[in-house]
């Protein structure tokens, strides 16, 4: 007679769902963001994102100062991508003053931005191989190039972080005479260190296991939780701002628009090094078209004043469609200044796409969203 | 889908761009002015006629306006304003819906049924402007703690005596909770 094993009854095995705490101080959250995820076994059934531990008041103080000090506050929100959130501003100002900056700011801006996508992309690959179990190997590859980016950077503008070094009608001071050759060799470099990433992670066996088909999002979907950038071009919808609505010089450069096919979190990474490479041509070819000649544009008063009017300026960053609206009502100061925060927008979403996954894979999930706590709490 | 810049988006200027005319063609009898911005037009509407304007800027085809790309508050002292921006990813134009109340009756209708991104965006509002948007699903505040009593980024609110007012709101509170 066979052993008889005893099943336990519905009534008898009670299960309650347990709230398990992630963060504010976890380094899977990407700085300090709480989730209170609500488990049932290993599976998650409920999620509630706290934010707002960074707030800082950004607009307020954005809205209290003049011009020219309000870029100060654009790096601080975007801490990673401080280029591209300081030339979303500067062309806010630009667009309402009437400003027309020399073609070779514009080249540097370009230049600049491009460098710093690859920066903030960098910084995602490397904390994304951690988040996925493959520790210290890619965050050594990647922050190995990402210095040298840094480097030149700190070249350009005396500063590692907070470079405050666009201005509205152009930009700071000149760059170095070195810029061009040292930019060619940062490319250089930067190009083989992405080939490294991309033959440690792509084929990667454990990492497809884990992120192929994991929170797949459809394009309609992403369009209505309002996901931008990398998060929607993986869906497949092959949008991008800088060829939509081509700002700046942008409308001069050939680059493709890399896409995924399922909006799962695989498509997200690849998304992003299809990107750094598209970085790395547009600043290629700006470095080959940057003329000589003034890198400011003439007739500025020392205080700055903007004529009344409001613009929505839009620009494509690391995380997505980064959004400055500025409302004037003549003066000095910025009456009215809200940052369109692409993380912001992206987080909302987190419920949704998290819900019915595992636990371990709600990490992963959220470090292929590649969030900026300045920027979501402004 | 990778669109040519259309003329609504890089049209700037005093002239009305064309997404003007559509808007008063779908929305006839309803009372709007637009003005055309640095880049987008911006159209604005009466609080009562808000819900049907959204509705049909998202659902007509000649609009299609699919995604809220942004929403923020304006505090204009003797009114608050929301500003929508949208944008069509059908066709690719954006342009902008403004809305205007008084701030002390600053009730607006929901519009996160129509787009989810809307949920948040209005809940960062509420919480910083004062704004109670009927109908929203949860507008408990997210950046700041719950319950402040002020709002932050109206123009009354003080930028450097704010200690004190957490003073004051603190004795308050105390006050408050020892009754």
């Amino acid at each position: 007679m066979a052993t008889e094993y005893r099943v336990p009854h519905e009534k008898e095995l009670e299960t309650i769902d347990v709230n398990v705490n992630v963060g504010p101080q976890h380094p899977a959250t990407h700085g300090v963001f709480r989730m209170i995820l609500t488990v049932d076994g290993e599976q998650v059934v409920d999620l509630y994102p706290v934010i707002g531990y960074m707030h800082r008041g950004a607009e307020k103080l954005s809205e209290n100062c003049d011009y020219r000090q309000a870029i100060g506050y654009q790096d601080r929100t975007e801490y990673l991508g401080q280029f591209n959130a300081e030339f979303c501003y500067v062309q806010a100002v630009e667009k309402l003053a009437g400003i027309q900056p020399p073609e070779r700011a514009e080249y540097i801006r370009v230049i600049l931005t491009e460098l710093n996508r690859i920066a903030s992309h960098q910084m995602f690959v490397g904390a994304f191989g951690t988040d996925i179990g493959l520790f210290g190997t890619s965050f050594m590859y990647s922050f190995r190039d990402r210095e040298v980016i840094q480097d030149l950077f700190e070249a350009v503008t005396g500063e590692r972080m907070m470079y405050a070094y666009f201005r509205p009608g152009g930009v700071a001071w000149d760059v170095p005479e070195d810029f061009r050759e040292r930019c060619r060799e940062v490319v250089a470099v930067v190009r083989r260190g992405i080939d490294d990433i991309d033959g440690l992670m792509t084929e990667n066996d454990v990492i497809i296991a884990r992120c192929r088909g994991l929170s797949p999002v459809t394009p309609e979907d992403a369009i209505n939780w309002g996901l931008t950038g990398p998060m929607l071009r993986a869906t497949g919808l092959k949008h991008d701002l800088r060829r939509a609505e081509p700002y700046s010089i942008y409308d001069r450069f050939e680059f493709d628009i890399p896409t995924g096919t399922q909006g799962d979190v695989y498509d997200r990474y690849l998304v992003r090094v299809g990107e750094m490479r598209q970085s790395l041509r547009i600043a290629e070819q700006a470095l080959e078209q940057m003329p000589e000649g003034p890198i400011m544009a003439e007739g500025l008063k020392r205080t700055l004043r903007v004529p009344e009017g409001e613009v929505y300026v839009r620009n494509e960053t690391p995380r997505g469609e980064y959004g400055i609206y500025l409302v004037s009502k003549g003066g000095d100061k910025p009456y009215r200044l809200k940052i369109r925060s692409p993380a912001f927008c992206s987080l909302s979403a987190l419920k949704a796409m998290s819900v019915g996954t595992y636990v371990a894979d709600t990490i992963i999930n959220l470090g292929s969203f590649d969030i900026v706590l300045g920027e979501v709490d402004r | 889908m990778a669109q040519e810049p259309s003329q609504e988006t890089t049209a700037t200027g005093p002239a009305l761009g064309p997404l003007a005319g559509l808007f008063q063609e779908a929305l006839s009898g309803v009372q709007m002015t637009a003005e055309q911005t640095a880049i987008d037009v911006a159209i604005t509407v009466r609080r009562e006629d808000l819900l049907q304007v959204m509705k049909t800027a998202k659902e007509d085809e000649r609009l299609a306006f699919d995604f809220l790309r942004c929403l923020s508050g304006v505090d204009h002292l003797d009114e608050l304003e929301v500003v929508y921006h949208l944008y069509s990813y059908k066709l690719g134009h954006s342009a902008a819906v403004k809305v205007r109340c008084p701030p002390d009756d600053p009730h607006l209708p929901t519009v996160s049924h129509l787009w989810q991104t809307a949920n948040w965006h209005e809940r960062e509002a509420a919480e910083l402007f004062g704004f109670i948007f009927d109908g929203h699903p949860d507008l408990r505040p997210l950046l700041t703690e719950e319950g402040l009593g002020y709002y932050i980024l109206r123009k009354t609110h003080p930028l450097a005596e704010i200690e004190e007012w957490q003073e004051d709101y603190l004795k308050a509170a105390e006050e408050k909770g020892g009754e």
